[in-house]
């Protein structure tokens, strides 16, 4: 690590691990020491919830509406398939 | 919540679909439409193709039900036929789309190094210089920020597009991404990891609250 | 056994945002979860390396795990906060530290530590006054050392067992 503290990851490194945090998959060592990171850099703590808030926002991207066309020409598409069968 | 096993009302769906009921196709249209036109739009050049694409795959999911196992879930099976059909198309209109594209080169870091005080630096080298504010959150789920994620996800390289729509908007799992996509776990997780770092970067500047 | 933990203000956890129950009633970690998804807590060696808002003993159940700076168990629950806990005292605990570091090895370096010490909370001050006494001391062990220094401060001045 390029940190002058030995063991200690730094912000850079830090920022580089999130997604593997989150998922899950950071072994208990690197986790441990991510987590400890966070307890003292506040910085750190910030960019790890824009993260988590730019998933919630892509998770509200989710218009579920189709038209009244799409409707018709889908239980066509299905009628077509039906009489075929 | 798993992705090897169908959901409990979709086993019904199924064998109602494959004993041509009407009613239940609909349901899983309703269901399904419009995630299969945004898997299908990380592809393709334009909604029409998308619509073209999606309309294709429903016809596919119709010839193939009978023989769908229920061994993936319902939705990575669709999604792979959407995501197959699309990718196809995509080439036809000769679109620049290999079939595993890391557009970026491995281990490029996702923030910008020049908001991290440098190696040298005498007291704390990798350390913020220019740290993220907080955000406010009453403005994270406001319609201008929703659209601009929108737009962020849709300037993302391809492949990375296509793991944070899949992953974050449609919210599969890791397994179903890997089916869907065809690529292994590592992947989609370096993918996935580049495209937040991006989008997150790119909804900054908005969400910054004024000085 | 007993043990403690470090929480957010409410009793809430600080990574995963897990709300304690304040009925004080047993929490299970989920079963084959992959390894270190169980209850993490201190013993009070491993105090300084967590510090947050709240201080609560905790009992725990079942298996220990033993890690190098926290333990881990499968069930656990709150027994009472450590009301004792002042942030503040913390803070001045450590300066007194960094400046004695600071007087030992009169160096820039450790003259910036003081100056910056004096203006963060308690879990940024135990880690500038741990990388105060790598630089005064010039071992990599001295940053361990200062956490057990912070925890056995701790242990006196909470009266913890």
């Amino acid at each position: 690590m390029s940190s002058r503290v030995p063991d200690q990851p730094t912000c850079r490194e830090i920022v580089e691990l999130v997604t593997d945090y989150l998922e899950g998959r950071l072994p208990i060592e690197a986790r441990t020491r991510l987590e400890q990171h966070l307890v003292y850099c506040d910085w750190c703590r910030v960019y790890l919830e824009q993260i988590r808030q730019t998933i919630r926002v892509a998770g509200s991207v989710s218009e579920e509406s189709f038209s009244s066309q799409t409707r018709e020409e889908l239980v066509r598409l299905f009628r077509n398939w039906k009489g075929k069968k | 919540m798993t992705s090897g096993t169908s959901q409990p009302g979709e086993q019904e769906l199924v064998a109602a679909l494959r004993q041509g009921d009407e009613p239940a196709f609909l349901a899983l249209v309703r269901r399904f439409h419009s995630s299969m036109l945004r898997v299908a739009r990380v592809f393709v050049n334009s909604d029409a193709v998308a619509e073209e694409v999606v309309q294709e795959a429903w016809l596919a999911v119709l010839e193939g039900i009978g023989a769908f196992e229920g061994r993936a879930s319902l939705r990575s099976w669709m999604f792979s036929i959407v995501a197959n059909r699309a990718r196809s198309r995509a080439v036809r209109e000769a679109r620049s789309e290999p079939f595993s594209s890391f557009e970026d080169p491995e281990g490029e870091p996702t923030v910008d190094p020049a908001r991290f005080h440098p190696p040298d630096h005498p007291r704390w080298p990798g350390h913020w210089c220019s740290p993220p504010e907080r955000w406010a959150e009453e403005q994270l789920l406001v319609h201008e920020t929703v659209e601009l994620t929108k737009s962020a996800i849709d300037t993302l390289p391809p492949a990375q597009r296509q793991v944070i729509v899949l992953r974050d908007v449609e919210g599969c799992s890791p397994e179903e991404v890997c089916e869907t996509l065809g690529v292994s776990d590592g992947n989609q997780r370096v993918l996935l990891h580049r495209a937040r770092a991006k989008v997150r970067a790119m909804l900054e500047p908005h969400l910054r609250r004024t000085a | 056994m007993i043990a403690f933990k470090w929480l957010s203000r409410g009793a809430i956890a600080p990574f995963t945002g897990f709300r304690w129950p304040a009925d004080r009633s047993w929490v299970s970690a989920p079963q084959g979860a992959p390894e270190g998804s169980g209850i993490h807590a201190c013993r009070v060696e491993h105090l300084a390396w967590w510090i947050g808002e709240e201080l609560w003993r905790v009992e725990l159940d079942g298996p220990i795990l033993e890690r190098k700076t926290q333990i881990e168990a499968s069930r656990a629950r709150l027994l009472d906060q450590v009301t004792a806990w002042d942030p503040a005292a913390f803070v001045q605990a450590c300066v007194g530290r960094t400046e004695g570091f600071a007087a030992e090895t009169p160096t820039t370096e450790l003259a910036d530590y003081v100056a910056l010490i004096k203006t963060v909370d308690a879990p940024t001050a135990a880690f500038v006054a741990s990388v105060a006494a790598v630089a005064a001391r010039g071992t990599k062990q001295a940053f361990a050392e200062e956490r057990a220094w912070q925890a056995r401060w701790l242990s006196r001045a909470l009266d913890l067992f």
